[in-house]
């Protein structure tokens, strides 16, 4: 998974929420680190702004 | 082990700073950590009402000569932006058809609206002033582990993972906190209200014919997907000072595609909603987002040597002002605790009996008011049109507001009985409304 950095609105909802630590919140945007990303989709579940995406 | 930090603070909303505050006023080393950058910003969706219901968490919070005032936890806070005075509060149905709450506080309001970045500017101005207090924009909390005399908390910085040691920790990262996962507690929690997505935006020009209001949009003919709320009301906004700034937000249940998203929502009801008209001149200023877990809140917010505070131990529903008290309250029993090796079981104690959801009976009552929702739009329209021109008063307030919506109805049950027999049925069997069908968060 992708977070789309001009999408994502910076609530930080999706770093707590991805069961296996691989979102880091930069510079206020969410981003995810694909190595440790295990696509299982929870955080383009819950993002609000759709984000997150392949 | 002599610690370099007598508290770690994981979290700089409102209730990460206001515990900071306070355990700097009262000598202790803090290190307050939060991942942002600019802690002030606000990106989250928060609507930023001041509930000033007499009751609410056991307090009363009043707006008066530039501060907040904490009744009887007897302190108050210094607020340096605007207030917008909300006198009503609107129920709008699918088909136009209103309900209309006016303000019981002193002055006729139902809720005051404020600028949620001025107040936190100010709490973190004030923490930044505190020698003891070090200050870590930028770092993530990722886990909190017990120790015989402390905690580690394990921190993220610059893409690399730190530990730092600390006599106490606060877990102060709002709803779906990393700290109480990482201690298991979460499994103590029913996640039954289930997942939520919320979009929202800050517009100018927005012809709203309810101004100074709290309006809801009622029943499922203004979503796409036929679920979730939708609120707006006017914010004070210094960004755009010479206009009335409204904030629509849309929450719906985070249920994936098919299902539309919030933001889809929103962008719905602004452009072919049953009031699109209303936003017709608009232009949207920022967008903000939030995601949630509704958990049931946390029993006993003291694991350990951690204590959770502010919405970490619930859902949204801390408020920012119960954030802000709980923030108080926590860090007085935290310095008792360094002091004298105890007392933070006073906090436990007082968040158990202040927190509304923490009694079973309480989310009952406001699920019993948010049965609205599973009633048809027709339904909904026919309700709301026999409150034409009734006298009706409350706050915005979700612990109250449902039970004034009720009664407002519940007055006209001998005309639905008479004209409406199976509705009227339907409404007397609120009661037995579950939670989960009330949120709408099961399958349709
Ligand atoms: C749609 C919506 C509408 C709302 N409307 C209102 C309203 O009208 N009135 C009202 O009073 N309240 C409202 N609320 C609730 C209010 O926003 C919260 O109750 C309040 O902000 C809780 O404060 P807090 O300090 O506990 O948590 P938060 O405000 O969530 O603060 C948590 C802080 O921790 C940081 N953080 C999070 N995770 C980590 C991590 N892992 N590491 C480091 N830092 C982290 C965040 O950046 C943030 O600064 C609303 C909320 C929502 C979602
Ligand atoms: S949930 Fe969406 S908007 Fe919020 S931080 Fe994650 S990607 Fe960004
Ligand atoms: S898809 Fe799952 S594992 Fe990957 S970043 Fe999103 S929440 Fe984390």
């Amino acid at each position: 998974m992708k977070i789309d950095a001009k999408k994502c609105a910076g609530c930080g909802g999706c770093v707590n929420l991805c069961p296996v630590e691989a979102i880091s919140f930069i510079d206020d945007r969410a981003r995810i680190d694909e190595a440790a990303c295990t696509d299982c989709g929870t955080c383009a579940q819950v993002c609000g702004v759709e984000a997150p995406g392949k | 082990m002599q610690k370099k930090y007598d508290v770690i603070i994981a979290g700089a909303g409102p209730a990460g700073l206001m515990t900071a505050q306070v355990l700097g006023e009262r000598g202790a080393r803090v290190l307050l950590v939060d991942m942002k950058k600019d802690i002030a910003r606000v990106y989250r969706a928060c609507c930023a009402n001041l509930i000033i219901e007499p009751g609410t968490h056991r307090e009363l919070v009043t707006y008066a000569g530039g501060a907040f005032h904490f009744a009887e936890n007897k302190f108050s806070i210094p607020y340096g932006g605007s207030i917008i005075a909300l006198k009503r509060s609107v129920k709008v149905s699918a088909g136009g058809k209103t309900l209309i709450i006016s303000g019981k506080s002193p002055e006729g309001n139902v809720a005051l609206s404020f600028e949620k970045e001025i107040l936190l500017q100010g709490m973190l101005a004030k923490a930044a002033a505190c020698s003891t207090i070090e200050i870590m924009p930028e770092t993530q909390a990722l886990r909190a582990e017990n120790t015989a005399d402390g905690v580690a908390v394990t921190l993220r910085y610059g893409g690399r993972e730190c530990a730092a040691v600390s006599r106490i920790a606060v877990a102060a990262d709002g709803v779906n906190s990393s700290i109480v996962e990482s201690l298991g507690l979460n499994k103590t929690r029913r996640t039954a209200f289930g997942r939520f997505m919320v979009a929202s935006c800050h517009m100018a020009g927005v012809d709203c014919p309810y101004p100074e209001s709290w309006v809801t949009f009622m029943g499922k003919g203004h979503t796409l997907g036929g679920r979730g709320q939708i609120y707006m009301c006017p914010k004070p906004h210094s960004g755009a000072k010479d206009t009335v700034v409204y904030e629509l937000t849309v929450g719906v249940p985070a249920l994936g595609p098919p299902t539309p998203s919030a933001k889809q929502e929103l962008d719905h009801f602004i452009n072919q909603g049953n009031f699109a008209s209303w936003f017709k001149h608009a232009r949207i200023i920022d967008t903000r987002a939030a995601a949630l877990n509704f958990a049931t809140p946390l029993i006993h917010p003291v694991e350990g040597n951690v204590v959770v505070v502010g919405d970490a131990a619930a859902f949204i529903e801390t408020y920012v002002q119960g954030a802000i008290m709980y923030g108080y309250q926590a860090a007085h029993a935290i310095a008792q605790q360094l002091a004298t090796g105890s007392g933070l079981d006073a906090y436990a104690r007082s968040w158990k009996h202040s927190f509304e959801y923490n009694d079973p009976e309480e989310i009952k009552l406001s699920t019993q008011g948010f049965g609205l929702h599973v009633l048809d739009d027709g339904d909904i329209d026919y309700l709301f049109g026999l409150t034409a021109g009734d006298d009706i008063h409350g706050f915005v307030n979700e612990f109250s507001e449902p039970m004034t919506v009720r009664g407002a109805i519940f007055n006209h049950m001998a005309q639905i009985k008479n004209e409406r027999p199976a509705l009227a049925g339907m409404l007397e069997r609120f009661g037995e409304v579950s939670v989960k069908d009330a949120l709408q968060v099961g399958s349709s």
